[in-house]
C-alpha cells in the first residue's frame, strides 16, 4: 500500500508550468519565456500547415516520381518536426500538446484519403460500407450482407456511422471519411490521457503518444473505416480509466467503473478481437492490483468479468456468423501454414524480404524494431532496477500496478510476438501491436525520461536525438504499413486481384449489374471483383470458384458455373497482365489447385479469360475493356 | 468543478448547436450547414461531453474531457443505436438524433445539479488577453498561418481531385441478353474516357452486319442508346453488338445478345 501511495503523489506532481520554467532559466523572465513559447507554438503550427500542403503537393506529382517522394516525405516530416516543436515549446500546455498530437493525427490521415479521393479502397472497410448502406435500407442491424457476414455482426462502427448521418443528414459517402478522420485523431488523444493516468507528466505523455503513434496499425489500418480502428480507440479508453481504477482514490471509482462498464459493452458490440483483448487486458490490470495491494478490493475484477459475459453473450446472440467466422479464420491460419510448409506461397510482405520499398526507406524499416527494442530496454531498465533492488531488501515491488500491467500487455508482450513477423502470421502479429503499444510507449518514455526532463547544457540536442528517434520510429511504422493500395495514385496499376484493383472501370461495372439486373444475385469473379460487385453491386458473391477460371474447357467450366448457381460471371482482364497483389488470383486455398501457376510467378493465361466467350450458356452482356461480365442463362435453358 | 460564466457560455453553446442539429434532422432541413454542424456536434462530441461532465464533476480536467468527448460519444451512439436496434421501429434516424439529443440534456441537466453542489462564487475572473508580444510581431505571426493556411487548402483541394480511369462501356439494357416478346432488345454505350469521343456501331448475325450506325458523338459522360433489330424466333446463333472507335477495325467493344451459344 505504501508503494502504491507513493506512485499516487508521484502521480499528482504537477505539470510544469510557465513559471517554473521561467524559474530554471534565472537569465531568462517570465514574459520572455512566455514569448518564446508563443513564437514557437506558432512556428510549429506554420510549419504543421506547410507539412499538409506538402502532403497535397505530394499526390497532385506525377506518381512514384522523385518528386512525389520528396514531398511525401518532407510532408509527413514537416507534420511531425511542426507537432514536436509545439509539444516541446517553452511553457506548452496539456492543451497545446493534444491540439499538436491531433493535428499530427490529422497530417498522418491525409495519405491514405489523397490516395484515393472518391472513394475508399481497402477491402475490410468496403465490407462495413455495404452493412453501412444495407442497415440504412432495411432499418435494422440482420441485413443480408452478402460478402463478409462478419461486419453485420458487429455493428458498433456502423451503429456510430448511422448516428452521424442521420444527425447531419451527411451522404454515406462523406460519412465514411469523417468517422476514420475523427477516430485517427482522437486515437493520440487518447492516447495521451492513458499515459497520463499511468502517473507520466504532460511532456512526456506527449512523447508516448508519438511512440503510441509509432505502432502498426495506426498510420493507415486506423485510418481506414474499419471495426478494429474503432475497437483500439475504445481499448485505449477503458485502459486509460482501467489505471484510474488501480489507484487507492476510491472516490472516484463509481464514476470511473461506470464509464468502463459502458465502453466495455460498447467495444464487445464493436469489434469482436478488441472485446476480447480488452477483457485480457483487464484481467491482468486486477492481479497486478491484487498482487501490488493485497487484502483490498478494486471492481477491475468485476468490470472484466462483466465484460467477459457481455463477449460470450454477444457471441452466442451473432452465433449464426461469428462461430462460422472465427473458425474459418482459425482454418485460415492454419492453411497459411501449410502453404508456408509446402512452399507454396508467394504472397509479398514489406518487411524484410520482398520489399518493393526504395533502399533508404528499407533501412528505415529495418531499424524499426530496432529502435522499439532499444527504447524497450531502456524503460525495463529504468524501472526495472529499482523493481529488483527493492524486492531483494524488502519483498516489495516497487512499481504501480498500472505500470506492473502495462509492462506484460506492453514490452514483454511486444518482446515476445515481434518474432512473429516472421512467419506467416505477420499480420495477425502487427495488428495485435495497436493494443501492446501502450504499455511500449510508456516503458519507452520511462527509458528516455532522464534525457527530456534533462536541463544541461546539452539539453537541447538530447531532446533533439531523442524526438529525432521517434521520428524514425514513426517513418519506420509508415513504411512498413503502407496503403495496401499503394502510396500514390498512378495511371496504371501494378498487380491484380488487390485494392488498387478497385478502378472506376471496376466500380462503374458493380454499379450497372446492380442497377440494371437488380440486387442478390449471385455473381463469381476474382477476389478483387467478388468484393467490389458485392460493395457497390449489392450482390451475393463468394469465395472457392477458381476451378470456373483455372481451366481452357468451356464445357467443364460451365458444368462447374453451373453446379454452383453463378447467375453472372464477371472477368477481369487484368489478371491476365498481372501478378496477384496477395499471391492468389480468387481464393487463399486456391494452393491447393495443381493447375494453380501463381507460385511460380506465372500469370493467369490469357486462353482461360477468353473461352468465357465459347461457353455454351454464356451471353457477353457487359464490356468496358478490363471488367466483361456475362449473364448464365444455363441454370434456365439447362433447367438447373 | 466550479461553474464559471466562460463555462456556462460554452455549455450553452454546445446545447444550442446540438439542439439545431436535432432540430434539422427531425425537420429534414437537407443540406444545411445548421444541421450539418449542429449534428455533427451532436452525433460525435455532446453526448459524451454531457456523460463525462455529468460522472466526473472533479477528477478529469476540461482538457481531458474534451479530449474524451468524441470516444464517449462513440460509446453512447453505440448503445443507443444496439438498444433502438431491439424496438419495433428499428433502426429509425429521427428516434436515434431524438435519444442522442435527450441524453445529451438530460445528462447536462445532471452535470448541472452536481456541479451546483460544489460552491459557485459570485465574481467571476474573466482572464484578460494580454499577449506579451508587439504589435508588429502578431500581426507577422497571423500572416503567416493565414497564408500557410490558405496555401495548404488550396493544395489538399487540388489533391482531393481525382483523376478516373478512362474507359468506355458497351452493356445490353436491363442486364437481359435474350428477347423477350414485345421488348426489344437495346444496347447502351457510355463514354467514360474524359474527352469526347466518335464510335460506329455494329450488329453482326451469323458473321453479316445486319445493322451499322457510324459516327455516334458522345462527349465525356454522355451515353447512347441502341435499339436492336428484332431476332427471329428461329434464331439460334444471336447476335453480336461490336463498337468500334471511329475510323478503327479493330473490335473496342463487344456484347451479345439472342441464345447465348457462340461461335
Amino acid at each position: 500500500v505504501a508503494s502504491s501511495v507513493a506512485t499516487t503523489q508521484e502521480i499528482a506532481a504537477p505539470a510544469p508550468t510557465s513559471q517554473a520554467v521561467a524559474v530554471s532559466s534565472p537569465v531568462e523572465s517570465t514574459e520572455a519565456a512566455l514569448r518564446r513559447g508563443i513564437i514557437q507554438r506558432i512556428a510549429g503550427s506554420v510549419v504543421l500547415l506547410i507539412g499538409f500542403g506538402l502532403l497535397g503537393q505530394a499526390y497532385t506529382s506525377p506518381a512514384g516520381g522523385p518528386a512525389a517522394y520528396a514531398l511525401y516525405w518532407s510532408g509527413l516530416g514537416a507534420c511531425f518536426v511542426g507537432t514536436v516543436v509545439i509539444g516541446i515549446s517553452r511553457g506548452a500546455r496539456p492543451h497545446h500538446h493534444m491540439a499538436a498530437l491531433a493535428a499530427l493525427g490529422l497530417g498522418m490521415y491525409l495519405p491514405s484519403y489523397l490516395r484515393n479521393p472518391a472513394y475508399p479502397l481497402f477491402q475490410d472497410e468496403l465490407f462495413h460500407i455495404q452493412t453501412l448502406q444495407l442497415m440504412l435500407d432495411y432499418g435494422t442491424t440482420h441485413v443480408p450482407i452478402t460478402n463478409f457476414p462478419i461486419a453485420g455482426a458487429y455493428p458498433g462502427l456502423e451503429l456510430v456511422g448511422l448516428a452521424v448521418m442521420s444527425a447531419s443528414g451527411l451522404s454515406l459517402d462523406v460519412v465514411v471519411r469523417i468517422i476514420p478522420i475523427a477516430i485517427h485523431m482522437a486515437i493520440p488523444l487518447v492516447a495521451y490521457f492513458a499515459l497520463t493516468s499511468t502517473g507520466l507528466r504532460s511532456a512526456h505523455a506527449f512523447f508516448g503518444a508519438l511512440v503510441y503513434m509509432a505502432n502498426w496499425g495506426y498510420y493507415w489500418f486506423h485510418s481506414t473505416f474499419s471495426y478494429e480502428s474503432l475497437g483500439a480507440l475504445l481499448f485505449l479508453m477503458i485502459v486509460g480509466f482501467g489505471v484510474r481504477l488501480t489507484q487507492p482514490n476510491r472516490r472516484a471509482w463509481v464514476a470511473t467503473t461506470l464509464v468502463a462498464l459502458l465502453t466495455g459493452v460498447a467495444i464487445v458490440i464493436t469489434h469482436h478481437i478488441s472485446g476480447a483483448i480488452t477483457i485480457g487486458v483487464l484481467l491482468t490490470f486486477a492481479a497486478a492490483f491484487k498482487l501490488k495491494v493485497s487484502g483490498r478490493r478494486s471492481p477491475l475484477l468485476d468490470l472484466a468479468l462483466f465484460c467477459l459475459v457481455v463477449w460470450i453473450g454477444w457471441l452466442v446472440y451473432q452465433a449464426g456468423t461469428t462461430i462460422l467466422y472465427l473458425g474459418g479464420n482459425f482454418v485460415d491460419r492454419i492453411t497459411n501454414l501449410l502453404a508456408l510448409f509446402q512452399g507454396n506461397s508467394n504472397s509479398t510482405r514489406s518487411l524484410f524480404w520482398n520489399s518493393a520499398s526504395p533502399l533508404p526507406e528499407q533501412f528505415v524499416a529495418y531499424l524499426y524494431p530496432v529502435i522499439a527494442l532499444m527504447l524497450i530496454s531502456l524503460g525495463l531498465y529504468q524501472q526495472g532496477v529499482p523493481v529488483l533492488r527493492s524486492w531483494r531488501s524488502s519483498r516489495t515491488l516497487d512499481i504501480s500496478a498500472a505500470r506492473l500491467a502495462l509492462a506484460v500487455v506492453g514490452p514483454l508482450l511486444w518482446l515476445a510476438t515481434a518474432p512473429g513477423v516472421l512467419t506467416r502470421t505477420a499480420d495477425v502479429v502487427y495488428r495485435s501491436w495497436s493494443f501492446l503499444f501502450l504499455g511500449v510507449a510508456l516503458f519507452a518514455t520511462l527509458g528516455v525520461r532522464p534525457w527530456l526532463i534533462d536541463r544541461s547544457r546539452w539539453s537541447t540536442l538530447r531532446t533533439a536525438t531523442v524526438y529525432g528517434v521517434v521520428g524514425l520510429l514513426l517513418g519506420g511504422a509508415v513504411i512498413l504499413s503502407g496503403n495496401q493500395a499503394g502510396r500514390f495514385r498512378t495511371t496504371e496499376v501494378h498487380s491484380s486481384a488487390g485494392p488498387e484493383d478497385f478502378t472506376e472501370d471496376m466500380v462503374s461495372a458493380a454499379r450497372w449489374l446492380g442497377t440494371d439486373a437488380g440486387r442478390f444475385h449471385f455473381v463469381i469473379g476474382d477476389a478483387t471483383s467478388a468484393v467490389g460487385f458485392a460493395v457497390w453491386g449489392m450482390q451475393k458473391t463468394n469465395q472457392g470458384v477458381w476451378p470456373i477460371y483455372y481451366t481452357t474447357d468451356p464445357q467443364l467450366a460451365q458444368t462447374y458455373a453451373n453446379d454452383m448457381r453463378a447467375e453472372y460471371i464477371t472477368v477481369d482482364m487484368r489478371d491476365a497482365r498481372y501478378l496477384p497483389r496477395y499471391g492468389f488470383y480468387f481464393d487463399s486455398f486456391e494452393f491447393l489447385d495443381l493447375r494453380r501457376a501463381v507460385s511460380l510467378g506465372q500469370l493467369l493465361p490469357l486462353e482461360d479469360l477468353a473461352k468465357f466467350d465459347q461457353m455454351p450458356a454464356l451471353r457477353r452482356i457487359y464490356d468496358n475493356g478490363d471488367i466483361v461480365v456475362y449473364q448464365n442463362s444455363g441454370l434456365t435453358e439447362v433447367g438447373q | 468543478m466550479i461553474l464559471t460564466r466562460r463555462q456556462m457560455f460554452a455549455d450553452g453553446a454546445l446545447l444550442l448547436a446540438a439542439t439545431a442539429g436535432m432540430l434539422g434532422a427531425l425537420l429534414a432541413w437537407t443540406d444545411s450547414p445548421v444541421r450539418i454542424v449542429g449534428g455533427l456536434l451532436l452525433a460525435l462530441f455532446t453526448p459524451g461531453y454531457a456523460l463525462l461532465k455529468a460522472l466526473f464533476p472533479r477528477g478529469l480536467t476540461a482538457v481531458e474531457r474534451n479530449a474524451l468527448s468524441v470516444p464517449a460519444s462513440f460509446v453512447v451512439a453505440i448503445l443507443i443505436g444496439a438498444a433502438v436496434d431491439q424496438t419495433p421501429y428499428g433502426l429509425s434516424g429521427s428516434l436515434i438524433v431524438a435519444l442522442l439529443w435527450m441524453c445529451t440534456v438530460s445528462l447536462m441537466m445532471v452535470a448541472y445539479a452536481r456541479s451546483l453542489r460544489n460552491r459557485m462564487p459570485r465574481t467571476i475572473q474573466i482572464s484578460r488577453l494580454s499577449l506579451p508580444m508587439g504589435v508588429g510581431t502578431v500581426v507577422v505571426s497571423l500572416l503567416l498561418v493565414e497564408a500557410s493556411l490558405i496555401w495548404a487548402g488550396a493544395s489538399l483541394v487540388e489533391a482531393s481531385l481525382s483523376t478516373p480511369k478512362a474507359f468506355t462501356a458497351l452493356s445490353v439494357d436491363g442486364a437481359r441478353g435474350v428477347q423477350q416478346s414485345g421488348v426489344p432488345l437495346s444496347v447502351t454505350l457510355d463514354n467514360e474516357e474524359g474527352q469526347p469521343m466518335r464510335y460506329d456501331l455494329e450488329v453482326d448475325a451469323g458473321g453479316t452486319a445486319v445493322s451499322r450506325v457510324e459516327g455516334v458523338q458522345l462527349t465525356s459522360g454522355a451515353h447512347y442508346s441502341m435499339q436492336l433489330p428484332v431476332l427471329a424466333d428461329d434464331d439460334t446463333a444471336g447476335a453480336d453488338v461490336i463498337a468500334y472507335r471511329a475510323g478503327e477495325t479493330t473490335p473496342y467493344r463487344q456484347v451479345h445478345v439472342g441464345p447465348a451459344a457462340q461461335s
